[in-house]
């Protein structure tokens, strides 16, 4: 750089600057972007860990049964052998322990008693629901 | 003469060090490499839609009318289930117009139905049997390395032998003979039933 002028010399610091902050920048996108990976990594673990799908399943299930024994559709010794189905295909198939119990019908509340317990050995869930029919 | 330079040359080194450093560190740390093992997001994507196509299956049009998937079940009827499942839903609009035929590379699924029976051989110490059946083939078989989800569904069974084909046979009448039939072991009682679908991408 002999030939250079005092204030060419400047500019070549103003480059060089510029690069700093451009470079910073960088780093920070860089850092942004290696996070979504791992965002979406965990999210889908969650969401697959979670039984949702086979929670609302056998409750749906467990309700339908309820409306066919108000029905009259299902006698004692029928449901009672549903529940041995659903009890088992739980335990082997899905490896869910799955209780339920259906009370009996209350004319003075207008209503009936519905206990399910589920437990995959993840996650548990229990409930107590009072239905109309 | 005393100057600066020596000083501002050590400090641009030491600021160079430090830019190679963290540049080096950002960059192994910013890139992950998607291996066959970490598929985590598109199974979750593939179970959510299974799992949801067999909920719109099981979902019956009003409260008299038993769902497709209960028909299907009660019929035993492998065709239908993958016209369903596969053809109308899975591989909906656009994408079943591409893929007109079954194999290529697409989801393959195989569907198998599961039922809980007594064992009674032994009157004194009867068993809880659980047996599967398949209820629709996969065209390519399954070799074991490609990620699979399975989704599931039970059902309502009111019979071993149903009276209602509607569902294997669009012309009435039907014949419920031409049926295809459950297993022998299945009891002839209402009953829950299992259905168990494994989609892999082929």
């Amino acid at each position: 750089m002999e030939g250079l002028s005092p204030e060419r010399k400047e500019e070549g610091q103003w480059i060089v600057l510029m690069g700093f902050l451009v470079s910073i920048g960088i780093f920070f996108l860089a850092l942004i972007l290696s996070q979504s990976t791992i965002v979406g990594q965990t999210t889908a673990e969650g969401v697959l860990e979670f039984p949702k799908n086979d929670l609302q399943d056998v409750r749906a299930e467990i309700m339908d049964i309820t409306k066919e024994k108000s029905m009259g559709a299902l006698t004692q010794m029928q449901e009672n052998r549903v529940m041995e189905d659903i009890q088992n295909l739980s335990l082997y198939r899905k490896s869910a322990l799955v209780e339920y119990r259906i009370g009996d019908w209350d004319p003075g509340a207008g209503n009936r008693i519905v206990t399910i317990h589920y437990n995959n050995g993840v996650f548990e869930y229990d409930e107590t629901a009072s239905v109309r029919y | 003469m005393v100057n600066s330079d020596a000083q501002l040359y050590t400090m641009e080194g030491i600021a160079a060090g430090v830019i190679m450093i963290l540049t080096a560190y950002l960059v192994l740390g910013s890139t992950s490499v998607y291996t066959p093992g970490d598929t985590h997001i598109t199974d979750m994507q593939l179970e959510q839609v299974g799992a949801d196509v067999l909920k719109i299956m099981d979902t019956p049009p009003d409260l008299n009318n038993a769902s497709e998937l209960e028909k299907i079940v009660a019929t035993n009827d492998g065709a239908r289930f993958h016209q369903l499942f596969w053809e109308t839903y899975l591989m909906s609009g656009e994408i079943a117009a591409q893929k007109t035929t079954r194999t290529g590379s697409s989801i393959i699924t195989n569907a198998t139905v599961y039922y809980h029976y007594t064992d009674a051989s032994d009157p004194l110490n009867p068993q809880p049997v659980i047996q599967g059946y398949q209820l629709s083939k996969p065209l390519i078989p399954y070799s074991g390395s490609e990620p699979g989800v399975r989704v599931t569904r039970y059902v309502n069974v009111t019979a071993r032998n149903t009276t209602d084909c509607s569902s294997c046979c669009p012309i009435p009448p039907c014949d419920p003979a031409l049926c295809p039939k459950m297993p022998a072991t299945v009891e002839d009682r209402p009953q829950v039933m299992l259905v168990e679908v494994f989609m892999w991408k082929a």
